[in-house]
Parts: C-alpha cells; sequence; structure tokens
C-alpha cells in the first residue's frame, strides 16, 4: 500500500512539456528540469512522447510515488496538503478514485489498481498512454508579472537581461518553434486521437501565440474537441470572446484567468496590466462564455499580494468565479510569510470577516475548488488557505529575505520608472524600512 | 493502452462497505418499531425510544440496498399535531456523510386507506416513491448504491460536472 501522504497518479496520466520541450511531471512540479542539461536530455526536441512514457525519468517518479519517500519536486502540494488546503494531488488523485481522506479503501477500490500495481512490479513501467497533457505553448507575452520569470514571458527576458539578473546570452528558444519539436508533438496527437482526455495550456498569453490557434483549429477539424476537457491560462488583458465558436466544441473548457489583486497594487504585480479593464473582461467572459465553459480566478498569493487578498476573495464570490491559488515557491523573497506580523493580522482579520459570513458547507474534504456550482465550498477553502498562510511564520533568515525584496524591487522600480509607494502605502512603508526607494524625480 | 480502458479487477479481499446511519423516533404514545436491512439481512429490528446511531462495516455486492422499515403505524397514531414517525437523520458511507446520498433516497409509503380518501379529497399525492426522510407512512425507506463504492460517491457527488473522471470508455 503507498503512501497517502505520498501518492499521485499524476505519473500515469499526465504529461508536462515546457518551454524549452523538456518534460516533467506536472504543472505545479518545482525544481522542473526547464532550461538544464538535463532537460536538453529528456526533451521532445530529442524523443517522442512514447518514448519518454517509459524512460528512466518516468519509471523512476512512478515508483517514487508507490514509496515512501517524500518527492522533492512537490513541493507546493506538501505545502498545501499541510494547510489543510486542496492540494492538486487531491485533485489529481480523484481521476483514479483515489480519496486522500479514505486512503486505503479508496485506493484498493480504484479502477486503476491494477496499473499502479503493474507498475510497482515492473519496475515502473506502465503500458498507460498519456492522456493528460499540460503544454507551455509559447513565451511571448504583453505583461510582466513580478513573481513569473524570463520563461513564461518575452518582457520579463528583456528586463531580466537589462537587470543583470540573467547572462544576456540567456536562450529562450521555445520547443515549439522547433521542427522536431512540433513534429513529435504533432505526431502524438495523430497517433492517438482518441486517448487525450485533457489538455491544459500555458503561456505566455494564449492570445498572442500563433500555435494556439493553429492547435484549437486542429482539434476541431480532426473532431477530437468533442471528447477533450481543454483549459488554458490568460491574463484577461484581451477580448477572448473570439474563441467562442470553437471553445463550445469541446467537451468542456475552462479559462483560468490570472489576477492578484484588485486593488492598485494589481497593477504594480502584473505590469502593464490594467485591473479595472481586467475586471470588465471577465465580466464579460462570464456574461457570454459558452454553455460547457467554466472559469477560475488563478492566484499566487505572494508578499506583495497577500494585504489587499480580502477584496480579491469577495469581488470573486460576489462574480460567483471561485479561486484557485497556488503557492508561491520561488522566487523566495516574494513569498507570502515574509510579511511583517501587523500585515499578516490584517489579512487574517479581513479574510476571517469574509469567512464567517458565508453559509457552512458540508463535503469539505471532497471537493473540486474550481466547480462553479459549489462557489461557497470553494471560497470557504480559498479562506481557510490564505488565513493558514497568514499564519505562516517569517523564516529564521526573514530580514535578510525582506532586504532582497526591497533591492530587487528598488532596481527593478528604477528601470521601469515607478514607485511602489503609487500603489501601496502599507507596502512601501513597510519595505522602505528595508532599503527600497523606487523612482524618483529628482 | 489507453488509461480509461476498463481492466479487469481483481477481486480485493476488501469488498466491503463501512455504513453510518442515525434514527430518530418521534411519538406520543406507542414507540415506532424500525427494522433495518442490508442487503435483504436483518442488521436491527426493535422499538425506538430515543435517536440511535449505528455504524456497520458489510459485505457489499454489485448493488446494494439499504433499508429502514416503519413497521407499526395506524391510523390512530396521527392525532391533529401529534405524530407516529421515524425520521432518517443522516446516512454516511465510508466516513462520508454528503447529502447528496440522502438526496438519493426513496421510500415506499404504505398509505392507509383513511390517507388515501384525504388525498383524493384534498388533491394530494399518492405517489408510490417518494424522495423523504420522514417516515410517516409504515413501509419502506432505502438507499441503492454501486460497487466500487468510491465511485459511487464521486459521481453521486459530482453529478454532472464530468470534470475529474471519467468513467472506462
Amino acid at each position: 500500500m503507498p503512501n497517502s501522504k505520498i501518492f499521485c497518479n499524476i505519473p500515469w496520466f499526465e504529461l508536462n512539456i515546457n518551454n524549452d520541450g523538456s518534460f516533467d511531471l506536472c504543472g505545479c512540479q518545482n525544481d522542473k528540469i526547464l532550461g538544464t542539461p538535463l532537460g536538453q536530455v529528456w526533451n521532445i526536441k530529442k524523443m517522442s512522447i512514447e518514448e519518454y512514457w517509459n524512460s528512466p525519468r518516468m519509471k523512476e517518479a512512478r515508483l517514487i510515488k508507490l514509496g515512501e519517500i517524500l518527492d522533492p519536486m512537490c513541493r507546493m502540494c506538501q505545502l498545501k496538503d499541510e494547510l489543510g488546503y486542496e492540494s492538486p494531488r487531491r485533485k489529481e488523485n480523484m481521476k483514479s478514485l483515489i480519496f486522500l481522506d479514505s486512503f486505503e479503501r479508496s485506493y484498493r477500490q480504484s479502477p486503476n489498481l491494477s496499473r499502479f500495481q503493474y507498475s510497482e512490479n515492473n519496475q515502473g513501467v506502465t503500458e498507460t498512454t498519456v492522456h493528460s497533457l499540460h503544454i507551455n505553448l509559447g513565451d511571448r507575452c504583453n505583461f510582466a508579472c513580478r513573481m513569473c520569470n524570463p520563461y513564461f514571458s518575452t518582457p520579463l527576458q528583456r528586463e531580466w537581461k537589462e537587470l543583470g539578473w540573467i547572462k544576456p546570452t540567456t536562450n529562450f528558444d521555445h520547443w515549439s518553434d522547433d521542427p522536431v519539436g512540433w513534429a513529435n508533438f504533432m505526431g502524438y496527437l495523430e497517433r492517438h486521437p482518441d486517448s487525450i482526455r485533457v489538455m491544459h495550456i500555458i503561456g505566455g498569453e494564449v492570445a498572442f501565440i500563433p500555435k494556439f490557434d493553429f492547435l484549437l483549429n486542429y482539434l476541431v477539424e480532426k473532431d477530437m474537441a468533442k471528447n477533450i476537457n481543454f483549459s488554458f491560462t490568460i491574463n484577461g488583458s484581451v477580448d477572448y470572446t473570439k474563441y467562442f465558436d470553437k471553445l463550445a466544441k469541446f467537451k468542456r473548457t475552462e479559462i483560468g484567468i490570472s489576477i492578484e489583486s484588485i486593488q492598485p497594487i494589481g497593477d504594480y504585480i502584473r505590469q502593464k496590466g490594467r485591473i479595472k479593464s481586467i475586471m470588465s473582461n471577465i465580466e464579460k467572459l462570464k456574461k457570454e462564455r459558452p454553455n460547457n465553459m467554466s472559469l477560475a480566478i488563478r492566484t499566487v498569493p505572494s508578499i506583495l499580494s497577500l494585504p489587499t487578498y480580502a477584496s480579491l476573495i469577495k469581488w470573486c464570490y460576489e462574480l460567483g468565479i471561485p479561486i484557485d491559488n497556488s503557492i508561491l515557491v520561488g522566487p523566495v523573497w516574494q513569498q507570502a510569510k515574509l510579511l511583517p506580523n501587523n500585515l499578516k493580522q490584517k489579512v487574517i482579520e479581513e479574510v476571517s470577516a469574509i469567512f464567517d459570513i458565508l453559509p457552512k458547507t458540508e463535503n469539505k474534504e471532497f471537493n473540486n475548488q474550481k466547480d462553479p456550482h459549489k462557489i461557497d465550498v470553494s471560497i470557504r477553502n480559498e479562506c481557510e488557505s490564505i488565513i493558514g498562510l497568514a499564519k505562516v511564520p517569517a523564516p529564521t533568515d526573514a530580514e535578510q529575505l525582506r532586504k532582497t525584496c526591497a533591492e530587487k524591487l528598488n532596481q527593478w522600480d528604477k528601470l521601469k520608472k515607478i514607485n511602489l509607494k503609487d500603489y501601496s502605502a502599507e507596502l512601501y512603508e513597510f519595505l522602505s524600512a528595508y532599503g527600497y526607494e523606487g523612482h524618483t524625480n529628482a | 493502452m489507453n488509461f480509461y480502458q476498463p481492466m479487469v479487477m481483481k477481486d480485493t479481499p476488501m469488498r466491503d462497505v463501512k455504513l453510518a446511519l442515525e434514527v430518530e423516533p418521534k411519538f406520543w404514545s406507542e414507540k415506532p418499531k424500525v427494522k433495518i436491512e442490508f442487503n435483504q439481512q436483518v442488521l436491527f429490528e426493535d422499538y425506538l425510544e430515543e435517536t440511535k446511531k449505528f455504524n456497520w462495516t458489510l459485505p457489499a455486492k454489485d448493488i446494494n440496498r439499504l433499508s429502514v422499515f416503519f413497521l407499526n403505524k395506524t391510523e390512530q397514531d396521527t392525532v391533529g399535531d401529534k405524530d407516529k414517525a421515524i425520521i432518517v437523520k443522516s446516512i454516511g458511507i465510508e466516513g462520508f456523510q454528503y447529502s447528496s446520498f440522502m438526496l438519493q433516497s426513496k421510500y415506499c409509503p404504505i398509505y392507509t386507506n383513511g390517507y388515501r380518501r384525504h388525498a383524493k379529497e384534498n388533491n394530494l399525492s399518492t405517489d408510490p416513491i417518494i424522495n423523504s426522510n420522514y417516515l410517516g407512512f409504515n413501509g419502506e425507506w432505502y438507499l441503492e448504491f454501486t460497487w466500487p463504492i468510491y465511485q459511487w460517491i464521486f459521481e453521486t457527488e459530482t453529478k454532472g460536472m464530468g470534470w475529474i473522471y471519467e468513467k472506462n470508455i
């Protein structure tokens, strides 16, 4: 019997393709091999998806999930599990009908039990095929978000080079522009038209990635769309209704909209974004979406966003859109636990005030956080998660990390010619004590 | 092989189900008599004086039926606001207590002749199967569920969503 705190069925059905074509387990994984020498070995530019699926790396990944040692690549889920929050692992295991709250009994009844046992008895080999693809389809973006990195944003590639945070020669060639990589990807779809059931696309911003349009058209024209749960993440900056006719042909679609705050600090975090305009776009999406589409707000709570998070929760609840946060693993200097106690306490009080007025719900243990039909549960979970996050004590090296945060933002804002005080007085007051100045006209 | 292609399930020694049930009596004179069965095996039969909670681990079949029979109601047990009844307060399966379980339950009341006349005069329902956890007539309340039980729980809870789990195809 695997360990309930470790087991995850992702390596039996899902594959993640990073920006450079490297393969990883899932989108939530930390320490991806993206941009590393290993990433050039396990790469769609070098091998087919079938070859990778039973490669030594994947076999080892399966055996780790069946073993007793916590996977160091899965810290985000482990952190969420510790906070008692809906971790992706919990939801993913539901694909095999494994309930973490009744792990042993549900594992023994899982329709995929034989598959796990097969791998256990065959050194990690599986006879399954990939049915869920999590794909980075391009890095072209119009935003430069603070907690993002250059692999996901063309403006960040330029800015980080100017800031000296990465080498000027750093290569961001995208796998989807590589003829072999693209042929390997499309070849898999052609060879397995019936096995793909879930496809999640990230960027960049999909509206600026030509391959997104191509893929959408392909899946519709090949009549694969009707079997696929198709999802993607957007930054909410453009009108997406132009895709609705095609998206309506999928079995189900889900759009995740990344925002961090509905206050002015939202525009500071997501540079080039205009939160008021994004909020209007979201309201339009909600109003005009086809019946098979649901929406979710995707956040990455950080030192910059947590102080105003309560107003975002309230807005989402009133709009009826669930929130699903991802815990920020890196950069460490932006982690929410670095906030001073007075700001953490404010967050706890504001979010608790929302939590207290939400209807009491059952079934907290078993819930799809993004299920719009269970918005009360989703928002309650979100409140609990954020309160839990605000209660995480500052680490022993917090003072040094706060200085790093002030230094990095100071350097960045001087380049951008902006100042944090124009977006958040409380954060300016906090970080200026650690040396933050920002752009000044003097 | 497609991830969703059916594989032969090895029969495990754990083909059982954990059930919990809470029943509450309502009476002003004689106590209601209840019989509880699972797959036609009697688990409990007695008069109920107070709310009673049960927990069982029972062998499961492909299709399972948990039944609560109300046995001793007469027309004389309902006088004005006074009534004799059994209320199924909660059902737990595998440690989960979801309202969707109760929504799946059915109740087959054995209507009395007096009630049938009253219902006809007042245009009230005498449907043979209704959804109610208030057992105001003799008859059987039951919940049917299939094995594997976690699949049934999932499908019952996520009716219409179909996003997370797809049945074998």
